[in-house]
This record gives C-alpha cells, sequence and structure tokens, in this order.
C-alpha cells in the first residue's frame, strides 16, 4: 500500500482529491471569516454566522470520508479508514475529557482553539501509518490495486 | 437481519451483543472511575502532575468504549450492520468536529467559554445513537435473518 499515485484505485484518488478542496476551503473560509469579523466588527449572534460557516468543510471532510467508504471495493482499505476515524475521534475525545475533568477539578486554564482538531488528524495520521507498518502483506494489497488502478 | 426492541441503537448479532456487554463494562468502570477521582481530589487536594494524572484516569475507559467499537467492527460478520456502524460514527465525529469548531472559533474572536465539562462525549453518542436509530427505522428489509 505505496503512496504511489499510479497505483491507487480510483476511490482513493478521488477522496484525497476531495479531503485536498476541503482543506483548502477550510483555510479560505477560516480567513475569511477572522478577515469579515474584524472588518465588519461584529459582535453578538451574528458571530454563528461566521463560526457556522467554517464547520462547512468539516462536514465536508466527514462526507468526503463517507463517500470514499461507499466507494472503495477492498474492504480491507475501508476498515483501515475508519479505524483511523476512530482513534482521530479517540484522541479528540480524550483531550475533550481530560479538559473537562481539570476544569470541574477546579482547573482555570482553557485550551488553545483548534487543538482538538489538530490532535484528530495527528492521530488518524499517526494510526494510517502504524497500520502501513503493521501490514504484513503489502505487496497483496498493492497488486489488487494495481489490477483497480487507472 | 432481526432487529429486537433492545437494540434500537444497535443490532442483535452476536458480535453487537459482545460489543454491548464490553460498553456495559467500560461505562460502569467509567462511573467508579469518575466518582473515585472526583473523591480522591476533594480529599487530598492534588496538584500539578498528579492532578493531570488523576484528570487522565477517566478517560481511559472511554477510550476503552471506543475500542470496543472498532473491536465490534472487526469482529461483526454482518455487512450491513457493519455499515449501520460506520456511517454512526461519521455522523458522530462530524456533530463533534462541527460543534468544536463553532465553539473554538467563538472562543477566539469573543472569548467564549469552552463547553461544559463531558457535552463533547454526550454530544457524540447522542449523534452516534440517533444516526443508529433513525438507520434501523428507516431499514425497509427488517426480518431478512
Amino acid at each position: 500500500m505505496a503512496w504511489n499515485w499510479k497505483k491507487m484505485n480510483a476511490a482513493k484518488k478521488t477522496m484525497i482529491r476531495r479531503l485536498t478542496v476541503v482543506l483548502v476551503a477550510y483555510e479560505v473560509l477560516w480567513a475569511g471569516a477572522f478577515f469579515w469579523v474584524y472588518r465588519a466588527k461584529l459582535e453578538g449572534r451574528i458571530l454563528w454566522v461566521p463560526a457556522a460557516l467554517t464547520t462547512l468543510p468539516v462536514l465536508g471532510l466527514i462526507w468526503a470520508i463517507a463517500r470514499y467508504l461507499g466507494e472503495e471495493v477492498d474492504e480491507f482499505h475501508r476498515l483501515l479508514v475508519v479505524r483511523c476515524l476512530l482513534w482521530g475521534t479517540a484522541a479528540v475525545m480524550t483531550s475533550v475529557c481530560f479538559h473537562g475533568l481539570l476544569q470541574l477539578l477546579g482547573w482555570k486554564g482553557n485550551w488553545s482553539a483548534g487543538v482538538e482538531l489538530v490532535l484528530f488528524f495527528v492521530a488518524a495520521l499517526a494510526a494510517k501509518l502504524t497500520y502501513r507498518v503493521q501490514n504484513r502483506v503489502p505487496e497483496d494489497a498493492d497488486v489488487v490495486l494495481e489490477g483497480g488502478g487507472r | 437481519m432481526t432487529i429486537s426492541g433492545m437494540a434500537v441503537c444497535g443490532m442483535s448479532t452476536p458480535a453487537s451483543k459482545r460489543y454491548q456487554r464490553r460498553v456495559i463494562v467500560t461505562t460502569t468502570v467509567y462511573v467508579v472511575v469518575l466518582l473515585g477521582a472526583m473523591f480522591l481530589v476533594r480529599h487530598t487536594h492534588p496538584h500539578g502532575w498528579l492532578l493531570y494524572g488523576i484528570a487522565v484516569l477517566p478517560a481511559l475507559p472511554l477510550l476503552g468504549t471506543l475500542g470496543a467499537l472498532g473491536v465490534y467492527l472487526q469482529e461483526e460478520k454482518d455487512e450491513y450492520a457493519r455499515l449501520v456502524t460506520m456511517r454512526s460514527l461519521l455522523a458522530g465525529t462530524a456533530t463533534l468536529l462541527a460543534v468544536l469548531v463553532v465553539n473554538d472559533f467563538l472562543r477566539t474572536i469573543s472569548g467564549a467559554g469552552a463547553l461544559p465539562p463531558f457535552w463533547d462525549w454526550v454530544i457524540f453518542f447522542l449523534s452516534y445513537g440517533l444516526a443508529q436509530a433513525v438507520q434501523t427505522m428507516r431499514n425497509p428489509v427488517r426480518d431478512d435473518a
């Protein structure tokens, strides 16, 4: 399962393209929302509008993964993506639980904004790399992919 | 696939029964560890690294719950049940991340506070359960097992 574009199957290529669009959209929307808020000096309830806008790429990310799971024909690869998603979610949950309990126990500090999202991606990527190392038959996966690759 | 009343939020396959048992164990351990941690903090007033260590403890059984979900996905032989779980997991993660992103944005822009403790877990499991219940209700072939 090498990172070789030519050997990747169509579903994975499509997912990578979609994720690239989603990431670019996230950067643009996040910067645009900040620019809008500071330029128009938004306050109060209207702040929920730019805040909600920044969630769209995050929902797009999950949509891209959902589409991939629907389009992927290789059961093993589908399971790997779901496991990476689980690891990402677990990292977010741990961070949130730790933070919440510290506050409950009297801690006055606060997590930096965006920590959870970074943790999600780091954990999902780490899981992906770990599974790649653990995969005892990587060549087997590549042979299958070569047959289905475009 | 048989869908019993007990399993509104799940499937009644052997793998799902094992999953439900594991979740009951991890949730019980979570409640015990959480109450124990709070008791310990109230009576010994730890601070610094010890407090951080105690704060990590209740997260472990919750991680066990997600681990049980991973094991279930591996053990489940019913393709449809696995698909429903995967979709529900996606719905839970999407809702959780969306809420966190909105909260992060508001915290950065207007100095709003973080979500109350453990709300994120409630949001995740509610949306997960809701997604599973909706899919179960929309399942057109309820008795093909």
